[in-house]
Protein backbone atom coordinates (compact mmCIF):
# COMPACT_ATOMS: atom_id res chain seq x y z
CA UNK A 1 0.00 0.00 0.00
CA UNK A 2 3.00 2.48 0.25
CA UNK A 3 4.24 4.64 -2.49
CA UNK A 4 7.13 2.71 -4.15
CA UNK A 5 10.33 4.72 -1.90
CA UNK A 6 12.43 5.08 -5.34
CA UNK A 7 9.90 7.15 -7.09
CA UNK A 8 9.31 8.83 -3.75
CA UNK A 9 13.05 10.03 -3.76
CA UNK A 10 12.84 10.87 -7.41
CA UNK A 11 9.78 13.02 -6.79
CA UNK A 12 11.04 14.99 -3.61
CA UNK A 13 14.87 15.44 -5.32
CA UNK A 14 13.06 16.90 -8.25
CA UNK A 15 11.30 19.61 -6.42
CA UNK A 16 14.11 20.37 -4.62
CA UNK A 17 16.32 20.45 -7.33
CA UNK A 18 14.24 22.82 -9.73
CA UNK A 19 12.56 24.77 -7.03
CA UNK A 20 14.50 24.52 -4.03
CA UNK A 21 11.86 24.27 -1.49
CA UNK A 22 13.62 23.04 1.73
CA UNK A 23 13.15 19.34 2.49
CA UNK A 24 11.23 19.13 4.89
CA UNK A 25 8.65 21.46 2.87
CA UNK A 26 8.86 18.92 0.53
CA UNK A 27 8.33 16.22 2.61
CA UNK A 28 5.44 17.39 4.32
CA UNK A 29 3.50 17.65 1.05
CA UNK A 30 0.61 14.88 0.13
CA UNK A 31 1.02 12.87 -2.42
CA UNK A 32 -1.18 14.67 -4.14
CA UNK A 33 -0.02 17.99 -3.58
CA UNK A 34 3.69 16.49 -4.78
CA UNK A 35 2.91 15.28 -7.66
CA UNK A 36 0.77 18.50 -8.45
CA UNK A 37 3.91 20.44 -8.57
CA UNK A 38 6.12 17.61 -10.58
CA UNK A 39 3.49 17.94 -13.47
CA UNK A 40 3.52 21.49 -13.07
CA UNK A 41 7.55 21.84 -13.57
CA UNK A 42 7.59 19.11 -16.18
CA UNK A 43 5.15 21.27 -18.53
CA UNK A 44 6.89 24.32 -17.52
CA UNK A 45 10.35 22.21 -19.15
CA UNK A 46 7.97 20.85 -22.08
CA UNK A 47 7.39 24.20 -23.16
CA UNK A 48 10.78 25.60 -22.67
CA UNK A 49 11.70 22.63 -24.83
CA UNK A 50 9.25 23.58 -27.78
CA UNK A 51 9.87 26.81 -27.50
CA UNK A 52 13.92 26.18 -27.74
CA UNK A 53 13.45 23.67 -30.87
CA UNK A 54 11.15 26.01 -32.99
CA UNK A 55 14.08 28.28 -32.25
CA UNK A 56 16.38 26.24 -33.75
CA UNK B 1 -6.68 20.47 -4.85
CA UNK B 2 -7.31 18.54 -1.68
CA UNK B 3 -10.97 18.27 -0.49
CA UNK B 4 -10.08 18.91 3.18
CA UNK B 5 -7.46 17.97 5.51
CA UNK B 6 -8.86 15.08 7.43
CA UNK B 7 -11.40 12.14 5.97
CA UNK B 8 -13.77 10.23 8.65
CA UNK B 9 -14.44 6.47 8.11
CA UNK B 10 -16.18 4.13 10.75
CA UNK B 11 -14.29 1.08 11.54
CA UNK B 12 -16.51 -2.40 10.42
CA UNK B 13 -15.51 -3.64 13.88
CA UNK B 14 -13.63 -1.18 16.14
CA UNK B 15 -11.12 -0.43 18.80
CA UNK B 16 -12.10 -2.31 22.34
CA UNK B 17 -9.38 -0.28 25.04
CA UNK B 18 -8.65 -1.80 28.46
CA UNK B 19 -11.89 -0.51 29.79
CA UNK B 20 -14.21 -1.91 27.61
CA UNK B 21 -15.13 1.17 25.38
CA UNK B 22 -15.40 0.75 21.59
CA UNK B 23 -14.06 3.04 19.33
CA UNK B 24 -15.03 3.06 15.71
CA UNK B 25 -15.24 6.77 14.64
CA UNK B 26 -12.08 8.16 13.21
CA UNK B 27 -10.29 10.50 11.05
CA UNK B 28 -7.49 10.15 8.91
CA UNK B 29 -5.41 12.38 6.97
CA UNK B 30 -3.32 12.22 3.78
CA UNK B 31 -0.12 10.79 3.59
CA UNK B 32 3.24 12.46 3.17
CA UNK B 33 6.68 11.59 1.27
CA UNK B 34 7.84 11.88 5.78
CA UNK B 35 5.29 9.49 6.84
CA UNK B 36 6.36 6.73 4.07
CA UNK B 37 10.25 7.25 4.69
CA UNK B 38 10.19 7.87 8.67
CA UNK B 39 8.91 4.33 9.39
CA UNK B 40 11.77 2.62 7.17
CA UNK B 41 14.53 3.37 9.80
CA UNK B 42 12.24 1.28 12.29
CA UNK B 43 13.39 -1.56 13.50
CA UNK B 44 10.21 -3.64 13.90
CA UNK B 45 9.71 -2.33 10.39
CA UNK B 46 13.38 -4.04 8.92
CA UNK B 47 12.97 -6.69 10.79
CA UNK B 48 9.08 -7.33 9.40
CA UNK B 49 8.32 -5.42 6.60
CA UNK B 50 4.50 -5.77 6.91
CA UNK B 51 4.54 -3.84 10.38
CA UNK B 52 5.05 -0.94 7.58
CA UNK B 53 1.21 -0.51 7.54
CA UNK B 54 0.75 -0.45 11.44
CA UNK B 55 3.27 2.36 11.83
CA UNK B 56 1.87 4.45 8.53
CA UNK B 57 -1.84 4.05 10.43
CA UNK B 58 -0.78 5.29 13.28
CA UNK B 59 0.54 7.89 12.03
CA UNK B 60 -2.40 9.42 9.20
CA UNK B 61 -5.13 8.73 11.25
CA UNK B 62 -5.72 11.66 13.50
CA UNK B 63 -8.35 10.65 15.97
CA UNK B 64 -10.16 7.47 16.78
CA UNK B 65 -13.36 7.46 19.13
CA UNK B 66 -12.51 8.97 22.45
CA UNK B 67 -8.71 8.00 22.54
CA UNK B 68 -6.30 10.61 23.45
CA UNK B 69 -3.51 8.99 21.70
CA UNK B 70 -3.11 7.00 18.51
CA UNK B 71 -0.09 4.85 18.55
CA UNK B 72 1.64 1.57 17.18
CA UNK B 73 0.13 -0.49 20.23
CA UNK B 74 -3.55 0.71 19.30
CA UNK B 75 -3.18 -0.67 15.31
CA UNK B 76 -2.08 -3.92 16.83
CA UNK B 77 -5.24 -3.86 18.29
CA UNK B 78 -7.46 -3.89 15.50
CA UNK B 79 -9.24 -6.39 14.31
CA UNK B 80 -7.78 -7.74 11.13
CA UNK B 81 -11.00 -6.87 9.26
CA UNK B 82 -10.42 -3.37 9.97
CA UNK B 83 -6.82 -3.13 9.27
CA UNK B 84 -7.80 -4.17 5.86
CA UNK B 85 -10.40 -1.60 5.97
CA UNK B 86 -8.15 0.96 6.45
CA UNK B 87 -5.43 -0.02 4.20
CA UNK B 88 -8.16 0.24 1.51
CA UNK B 89 -9.79 3.94 2.90
CA UNK B 90 -5.95 4.60 2.78
CA UNK B 91 -5.44 3.86 -0.42
CA UNK B 92 -7.88 5.46 -2.21
CA UNK B 93 -7.38 8.83 -0.02
CA UNK B 94 -3.83 8.80 -1.25
CA UNK B 95 -4.87 8.00 -4.94
CA UNK B 96 -8.01 9.99 -5.39
CA UNK B 97 -7.86 12.56 -2.80
CA UNK B 98 -10.94 11.34 -1.22
CA UNK B 99 -12.61 8.46 0.10
CA UNK B 100 -15.86 7.91 -2.21
CA UNK B 101 -15.61 4.96 -4.13
CA UNK B 102 -16.85 5.24 -8.36
CA UNK B 103 -19.52 2.93 -8.98
CA UNK B 104 -22.43 2.37 -12.15
CA UNK B 105 -25.92 1.74 -12.11
CA UNK B 106 -26.04 -1.82 -13.11
CA UNK B 107 -29.65 -0.89 -14.76
CA UNK B 108 -29.19 2.64 -16.91
CA UNK B 109 -24.98 2.38 -16.62
CA UNK B 110 -24.85 6.05 -15.28
CA UNK B 111 -21.77 6.38 -12.86
CA UNK B 112 -21.95 8.27 -9.77
CA UNK B 113 -19.79 8.32 -5.90
CA UNK B 114 -21.18 6.90 -3.22
CA UNK B 115 -19.52 7.60 0.00
CA UNK B 116 -17.97 4.37 1.85
CA UNK B 117 -17.92 5.74 5.31
CA UNK B 118 -21.68 6.34 7.20
CA UNK B 119 -20.42 8.14 9.73
CA UNK B 120 -22.97 8.64 12.29
CA UNK B 121 -24.56 5.06 11.89
CA UNK B 122 -24.48 2.61 14.21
Amino acid sequence: MSYPSERLSEEVAFLSYYLHWPRDQVMALSHAERQHWVAEVSRLHERLNEASSRGR
Amino acid sequence: MTESAEHPFLLPHGYRDAEGTLHREGRMRMSTAFDEIAPLKDPRVQSNPAYLLIILLSRVITHLGTLEFINPKVMEGLPSGDLLYLQDVYRRLNETGHTRLRVACPHCEQQFEVETSPVGES
